[in-house]
């Protein structure tokens, strides 16, 4: 059996009456950039949402490395090394760039009952820090305040705050949501930087950056994976290009 | 380097609570000088509420929780100090204690008792948030203020007079200076606490749930569990000025607790300036000064204080403090051209 760090098994969710999951099964494996894409309301975001822990699944199974993590909280998930980046960035208006990131070192450094030192000038918190911002680029903007970041800097600190938690599964919710091509390009080359080192899922429109970017695809439609391969297999699939590219 | 901001900002803090501090230590040399006596309580009053306002803002500025049932939790410190002086002067033991009107002794005594409480009822209300946070804490309010009332043998309705004299250990802290300095202490102290607090790996998780619990959750925190520790931290602080209160004017009664007194520590902390820590003690101090002139002038004194609150927080958005940073901000800047 190959390297699996995650596996989802039967996934089941569903609003009412609407199916927004359905028997969702994957493996992602370790080191590989997976991508998932599908049309919209297709069930994407639904589905990072569980995985992250946001959203609790009707049925079905989430293990990563080997554990089944499907009743454990998103916070506890984040400690047992799930990042994820919004697809509608979610910041802190008045923490710095910096602030953001060192905030995501004090959580994996553990519990944060601690309430006299600095936490600003704790050596600790702001080197790893500095280090995740300087890797996606904003180490000039470090004292900025995330208000005051453009759009395309504030996607880049959610990948910053992702990094510094030295997560073992990344996951990407569009990561390239409304950026313009210059600052699009410049996050392809970002992520396939990061690549390297993370398990990764993405979920990107920009069809571009998924197949130059992506190991292996999984197409999601109606809330279930109706295909995973490598990029020039579900680039030629009929059944993909039926319910998806080619509309 | 993030240094010059992290100096700024320390500059930015610690200037106007030294000025506060000083200004305030130098009310009973005014007092003295033109012999007016009456100063020294208004000082110290002024001293008290801004320990609960500095305490309640450290859930509300930095915590993002509105807490409608400090007065409660000032009111509980109150009472702890009163009975168990009634205890002392009444020569009647309380269940398996006697009484004392040793604040070394019933200081702490109010802080373990609101302490517990403070758990319970933080751990309840957090349950909730935005407004029906603020109903909850309400309610529990309520509930004090009632308990307090029921106190039949302790004064009920009338509230309780403290007959002894109040001591701090071996020393007499009746005499109205060296209350007023002790209370100045603990003032001091509470800034020094919230201050670190605020800006330690503990004030980073409580200021970024209060504006965005989705991101620390993300990050791998859960918040509650430091909401509460806020929550109780900040009770803490204020059963410890309502302590002092009672200590001080030697009374204590259900009014101290009213929920219209926790919509009051909120006022002086908005007045203030919750942005800051020292914030709310120049809201406390404006509170408590207008209350006094205005009612001094006119019967209708809440009318036009009410006007007044209004005009300054529309006017300031981040309250007195704002005044004070722009003015600090346009001398350093005039002293810099010049």
């Amino acid at each position: 059996m190959a390297d699996v760090i995650l596996a989802v098994d039967r996934l089941m969710k569903s609003f009412g009456g609407l199916r927004a999951t359905n028997d969702l099964s994957l493996e992602v494996l370790r080191g590989e950039c997976h991508a998932i894409i599908g049309p919209n309301g297709a069930g994407k975001t639904t589905f990072i949402s569980q995985l992250q822990g946001m959203l609790a699944p009707d049925a079905g199974t989430i293990t990563l490395n080997g554990r089944d993590i499907t009743g454990e909280p998103a916070h506890r998930r984040a400690r047992l090394g799930i990042a994820r980046s919004f697809q509608i960035t979610s910041l802190v208006p008045d923490f710095s760039v910096l602030d953001h990131a060192a905030l995501a070192v004090q959580a994996r450094l553990g519990h944060s009952f601690r309430f006299w030192k600095n936490a600003r000038r704790d050596p600790a918190l702001v080197a790893p820090a500095r280090e995740a911002v300087e890797t996606v680029g904003l180490a000039s903007r470090e004292n900025t305040l995330a208000r005051d970041l453009s759009h395309g800097e504030a996607r880049q600190l959610e990948l910053a705050i992702a990094i510094a938690q030295q997560p073992k599964l990344l996951l990407l919710d569009e990561p390239m949501a409304g950026m313009g091509r210059k600052d699009g390009v410049a996050m392809t080359e970002l992520l396939a930087r990061l690549k390297r080192d993370y398990s990764i899922i993405l979920i990107e429109h920009d069809m571009q950056a998924v197949f130059s970017l992506a190991d292996r695809i999984s197409v999601l439609v109606a809330g279930h994976i109706i295909k995973t391969g490598a990029p020039e297999v579900i680039r030629t699939d009929p059944d993909v290009r039926a319910a998806y590219l080619g509309h | 380097m993030a240094e010059p901001a992290t100096n700024l900002s320390r500059l930015r803090d610690v200037v106007p609570t030294l000025l506060i501090l000083a200004a305030l230590a130098a009310t009973p040399m005014v007092a003295l000088a033109i012999g007016d006596p009456f100063i020294v309580k208004v000082a110290t009053r002024v001293v008290i509420f801004a320990i609960a306002a500095v305490a309640l803002n450290f859930v509300v500025g930095y915590g993002g929780l509105v807490s409608l049932c400090h007065a409660g939790f000032f009111g509980i410190g109150g009472y702890v100090v009163g009975i168990l002086a009634w205890h002392d002067f009444n020569a009647e033991p309380l269940w398996f204690m006697s009484g004392t009107s040793d604040l070394a002794i019933s200081l702490p005594a109010a802080i373990l008792l609101s302490a517990m409480i403070a758990t319970i009822v933080g751990a309840i209300s957090l349950r909730t948030s935005g407004p029906y946070f603020l109903m909850i804490t309400l309610a529990f309010n309520q509930m004090f203020y009632y308990g307090a009332i029921a106190l039949q043998k302790y004064g009920g309705d009338d509230g309780l007079q403290i007959m002894s004299t109040i001591t701090l250990g071996p020393l007499d802290v009746s005499n109205r200076y060296r209350f007023f300095y002790l209370a100045l202490a603990v003032l001091a102290l509470t800034l020094l606490l919230v201050g670190r607090f605020v800006d330690s790996r503990f004030g980073m998780v409580l200021r970024a749930s209060s504006k965005n619990e989705t991101r620390v959750i993300a990050v791998g925190v859960d918040p509650w569990l430091y909401r509460l520790a806020a929550f109780v931290v900040s009770a803490v602080l204020t059963a410890v000025a309502g302590a002092l209160l009672a200590a001080g004017q030697q009374f204590i009664s259900p009014v101290d607790m009213g929920w219209d007194r926790s919509g009051d520590l909120v006022v002086m902390a908005v007045l203030g300036g919750v942005g800051v820590v020292w914030g709310p003690a120049i809201g406390a101090a404006a509170f408590v000064v207008l209350e006094l002139v205005l009612s001094s002038w006119t019967t209708h004194w809440q009318f036009v204080f009410g006007l007044l609150i209004v005009l300054i927080v529309v006017s300031l958005r981040g309250g007195l403090a704002d005044l004070a940073q722009t003015l600090f901000a346009r001398r350093s800047g005039e002293a810099k051209h010049g």
